[in-house]
């Protein structure tokens, strides 16, 4: 049963993510004045096969709109989990390695990121910085790369005490030599399980700050801003904050079913854990 | 500030009078001062107190924010316990299952869902606005459900791992009550990593109060900070963040002191 489920959560999360990921790719051939193409006459069009998802209150296809958010929320999304992961391994690898003294200064400094919530650190970086697509990905890196410098110093904490690490250094293997070809490769399960959480949860902030007018800017169609705008019209037509809504759910859902999917398959003692 | 046909002279008392004078360094000397006086200066655009805007609007958000709590403890605890020792799989299935669903649907897209059912389709909650009991329930909801969530999954962890002790074994075998077995025993000893995570959650809860608020208009600090950012009006931008940052900070120092509460074993140096 418990590989059934886990392949179960494996498969759905899978094909929510692949099905994303087409969508994302279709969205290349809209061009952003196309997707924000007014035409008042059709407003508040349900979904129909001319358009697939309705039109919103512009009368613009909401499919066309949602799929460019499609690839804005999954570009921003890897990017931020991408450069987090590498300067929060660069960062937990040094600071767990060295230890002593270095380890308690990186540390400390790590709590000082620890002490401020991170959407709002997020929120207040970007009204400072200005909307747009950069300085959000800025923004989220800032706040999270510290959830990755924090598990990786755990590990190689733990890693670097294995005997196969003692057996390296007794060879003559430099230091560096030690963290990227022994250690880092042994922690490959625990990053792939953290990155998939981690990109679920960039993707619920990148799109509650679009949602409040953060994100990108006005003429690009994002996720939050759809959700938003849709939200003024539940009277006369509630599928325009429905479809960005779920679009955000079950993309987010996709990666949260992968990140546990993969966490029994790569770590079943762990995974009756958490 | 002044538009396009300002003097120099005009453009100089502005800058007086916005604090902009000094050099950087005494400008952060001066705002420091002020911070201890409770003086986080006055608002860009109308002109009053900040520290009076905050306290005007401080206690909705408080209020929102232990509702929301009080409800996702309400459901998520019970939740994780009930699906924790459970032998059937269909249980332990949709235990999941409803776990990873509660985690991945966002506060604002629950906002808008509970909206539409409670106020458009069934009219029988307010849509938005603060005042009675009713119109607590949607926004309080729409935060304690994702919440609730992440609380069933950590009490569930937590109660799995207790539950697999040696003690409560004996004391399985000793003939108590199920009952008594998971709240008297098992609970107790797995209620470490709940509070942390509770503890952890009140500050992103704040956090998700600035958008919770802004759907259902709740005028609290989240609404605050938004107007503020919209408008550009940094002392209450900056005022907002430092009290919520506070509040985060303050909290979880309490969580650290309640642990020597729960488990005697922990001393905190």
């Amino acid at each position: 049963m418990k590989h059934l489920k886990s392949n179960l959560f494996l498969s759905v999360g899978t094909l929510l993510i692949l099905l994303f990921l087409a969508t994302a790719i279709f969205s290349f051939s809209v061009s952003y004045n196309e997707a924000n193409q007014i035409s008042l006459a059709d407003k508040f069009q349900s979904p129909s096969a001319t358009h697939l998802l309705g039109t919103d209150e512009t009368g613009a296809d909401l499919f066309k709109k949602i799929s460019i958010g499609t690839r804005i929320s999954l570009t921003i999304a890897f990017s931020v989990v991408f450069v987090s992961l590498f300067i929060g391994l660069v960062y937990g690898s040094l600071s767990g390695y060295k230890g002593g003294k270095t380890d308690a200064v990186m540390m400390r400094a790590l709590d000082l990121f620890y002490s401020f919530p991170g959407f709002l650190l997020a929120l207040a970086l970007v009204c400072v910085l200005g909307p747009s697509v950069r300085n959000l990905i800025l923004a989220l890196c800032i706040t999270g790369w510290t959830g990755f410098a924090r598990l990786v110093r755990g590990e190689v904490l733990h890693l670097k005490e294995m005997d196969f690490v003692q057996a390296a250094r007794a060879v003559g293997c430099s230091q560096l030599r030690i963290v990227i070809f022994y250690i880092w490769p042994n922690m490959t399960g625990v990053l792939l399980v953290q990155s998939t959480f981690a990109l679920a949860g960039t993707l619920i902030v990148e799109s509650g700050l679009s949602f409040l007018g953060l994100g990108a800017p006005a003429h690009i169609p994002t996720w939050g801003s759809l959700l938003n705008s849709g939200k003024f019209y539940l009277v006369e037509a509630p599928h325009i904050a429905f479809f960005p809504g779920l679009c955000i759910v079950l993309l987010v859902l996709g990666f949260n079913l992968l990140g546990d999917g993969l966490k029994q398959v790569l770590d079943p003692k762990k995974a009756s854990v958490v | 500030m002044l538009g396009d046909y300002s003097t120099d002279a005009e453009r100089e008392a502005l800058r007086v009078s916005l604090g902009l004078s000094g050099s950087t360094f005494e400008q952060y000397i001066s705002f420091l001062m002020n911070l201890i006086h409770l003086d986080l200066g006055v608002s860009i655009f109308s002109g009053s107190s900040v520290t009076e805007l905050i306290r005007q609007r401080l206690p909705a958000t408080l209020e929102l924010s232990a509702a929301s709590i009080f409800l996702a403890c309400l459901w998520g605890i019970p939740a994780g316990v009930f699906t924790s020792g459970t032998k059937s799989k269909s249980v332990d299935f949709y235990g999941t299952s409803v776990g990873v669903l509660g985690m991945s649907i966002p506060g604002y897209f629950l906002g808008p869902i509970l909206i539409w059912i409670f106020a458009v389709y069934l009219g029988v909650l307010p849509v938005g606005g603060r005042g009675g009991f009713e119109n607590l329930i949607l926004p309080s909801l729409s935060l304690a459900l994702p919440l609730g969530a992440i609380l069933m999954r950590m009490t569930r962890a937590s109660m799995q791992e207790a539950l697999s002790q040696d003690y409560v074994r004996v004391a399985y075998s000793k003939g108590i009550t199920k009952r008594r077995l998971y709240f008297h025993h098992a609970l107790r000893n797995a209620l470490m990593p709940i509070v942390t995570v509770v503890g952890l959650q009140i500050g992103t809860l704040l956090t998700g109060t600035v958008i919770t608020e802004t759907i259902f208009s709740w005028p609290g600090l989240g609404t605050l900070l938004f107007d503020a950012i919209n408008q550009r009006d940094y002392p209450i931008v900056q005022a907002c963040i430092i009290v919520i940052a506070t509040i985060y900070v303050l909290v979880n120092f309490l969580t650290d002191m309640l642990y020597t509460f729960i488990n005697p074993k922990v001393k905190i140096s």
